[in-house]
């Protein structure tokens, strides 16, 4: 085990109080946000686990989070709870649905990453002319997609208080491009639930389910299905979030 | 989504309308006139876009024996599902020489493939198609709006291969190429629905989708947020 590694690994687990659970605590349950500013998004929609995931981690390390390596996979070496998100599991999958956007139109804006020569270090470069038309100070125009929603809903099952705290305690924003006001989370409500409809509701899947758990699907297409969702091996054939879907019995909750 | 199609749609076929409509198609009809009279045996170089969709029907009109030359980008860079959809294009047109071709670089290589179409298709196919089979002239959907390149390289007079181009689009503005679509209700690929209303309609392109040599011509934030189903789709083959 690397330095790198062991420092981080014995970080997040010298503080494992909070995620002491058991499977007893699992609750379904829905959360909804309100927000003040159109979420950015990049695929269409905002996938839960992750999400949680990526809250673990930054409540573990605090602002050790922004100094993990991007390469660096520190998963196998922890154990229990460390490893796995607070969420009940099926199958293959989480139980925690994608992001059901309301208003949910899609529109389309350009954001503008510009070379500033006032906080750039350039070196002895400083008195030479810049090209900012191509190369490594090249002024960028990317064209963002965002949708005004209002509110942003996910259904959960998993560990009602812990997942509360977390989202009370480091969510700000949600979606992509939130450094520049995106997304900006106005008010977090919980509302618990008799019913789990984290993984189908009304025969619709609501989140991308491998259809090797499915008895009956609408249409499947590869998609990832777990976190980390940008990695390759995460992809499966999957029934997409909106498809009508029934799952195999021994899946069914 | 729909209701945005349909208020575009309505927009063109007013277009459609206009004089200057009627003599941008005029003019692409006495190109098309006259390099039919000058050259023995040309073809059509359709990718399945909305420009070459009507360059075709156009031509179509004149010699519907044409050879439409369609290149195949393979699965991995243009989903099969579009693909099929192109093939249902030339089909509604009634485009019978049909000549699909491909290489297997774009399988063993996969998304990888970069400039395949420059070393095997430009340099390879299409002087064989000069030297053995004696094609003369290639009809092409450029149009000079397109890009500031393109416009110098028409007003030039310059050919990217050996076969002499013409290019009967010239002069025709997007609002042209939409309104003569919807006017004559020609078919075209489903994705222009996606990104029209997104994009706008002046802006949405269809190009290969995910292949690097087409990043310049479009945004990768927008092609996955739109094409999520087909954004992994190189990865079918591994499953089981």
């Amino acid at each position: 085990m690397t330095s790198d590694v062991q420092y981080f690994v014995r970080k997040i687990t010298q503080n494992r109080e909070w995620l002491n659970y058991n499977r007893q605590d699992y609750r379904p349950f829905q959360i909804k946000f309100v927000l003040g500013a159109p979420i950015a998004l990049t695929v269409p929609w905002v996938n839960f686990d992750g999400l949680l995931g990526h809250l673990m981690l930054l409540h573990s390390l605090g602002r050790d989070y922004f100094l993990l390596p991007a390469k660096l996979n520190i998963r196998p070496y922890l154990r229990g709870h460390a490893r796995y998100v607070p969420l009940k599991r099926t199958g293959k999958v989480t139980h925690a649905s994608v992001s059901i956007l309301e208003p949910n139109v899609a529109k389309l804006t350009t954001l503008y990453k510009r070379f500033e020569a006032d906080t750039t270090r350039l070196g002895r470069y400083r008195t030479r002319k810049i090209r900012l038309g191509s190369g490594y100070y090249r002024l960028h125009a990317l064209q963002t997609p965002y949708v005004a929603a209002k509110t942003v809903t996910f259904y959960v099952n998993g560990v009602f208080d812990l997942i509360r705290d977390l989202i009370k305690s480091h969510v700000f924003a949600l979606g992509n491009e939130i450094r520049v006001g995106f997304g900006v989370v106005r008010n977090v409500e919980f509302t618990l639930l008799s019913e789990d409809w984290s993984l189908v509701k009304d025969g619709k899947a609501m989140r991308p389910i491998p259809v090797e758990m499915c008895e009956e699907y609408e249409m499947a297409t590869m998609l990832a299905y777990k976190a980390p969702y940008w990695h390759p091996d995460s992809v499966e054939l999957c029934v997409p979030p909106g498809a009508k879907c029934k799952l195999k019995k021994c899946y069914e909750t | 989504m729909k209701l945005e199609v349909e208020k575009a749609k309505r927009l063109f076929i007013l277009w459609a309308e206009t004089e200057r409509f009627e003599q941008k198609v005029a003019e692409a009809k006495q190109i098309i006139e006259s390099a039919l009279a000058r050259y023995n045996k040309p073809y059509v170089a359709f990718s399945g876009g909305k420009d070459s969709t009507v360059m075709l029907h156009l031509v179509l009109q004149y010699k519907p024996d044409v050879m439409v030359f369609l290149w195949d980008y393979g699965k991995y860079l243009l989903p099969r599902k579009i693909f099929k959809e192109i093939l249902n294009i030339a089909d509604t047109l009634k485009a019978h020489n049909l000549r699909i071709e491909t290489t297997n670089a774009y399988l063993l290589l996969k998304d990888k493939a970069h400039n395949i179409k420059g070393s095997v298709l430009l340099e390879h196919i299409i002087p064989s198609l000069k030297n053995i089979e004696g094609y003369d002239c290639v009809f092409v959907g450029l149009r000079e709006e397109e890009s500031l390149k393109r416009r110098r390289r028409m007003h030039a007079q310059k050919n990217i291969t050996c076969i002499p181009e013409v290019w009967p689009l010239a002069t025709w503005r997007w609002l042209d190429i939409w309104a003569y679509i919807f006017k004559h209700n020609l078919p075209y690929i489903s994705i222009y629905n996606l990104y029209g209303p997104l994009v706008g309609w002046d802006k949405a392109r269809f190009v290969s989708f995910f292949d690097h040599d087409f990043d310049h011509l479009g945004a990768s934030n927008v092609d996955s947020f739109l094409m999520w189903k087909f954004k992994h789709e190189d990865r079918r083959d591994n499953t089981k």
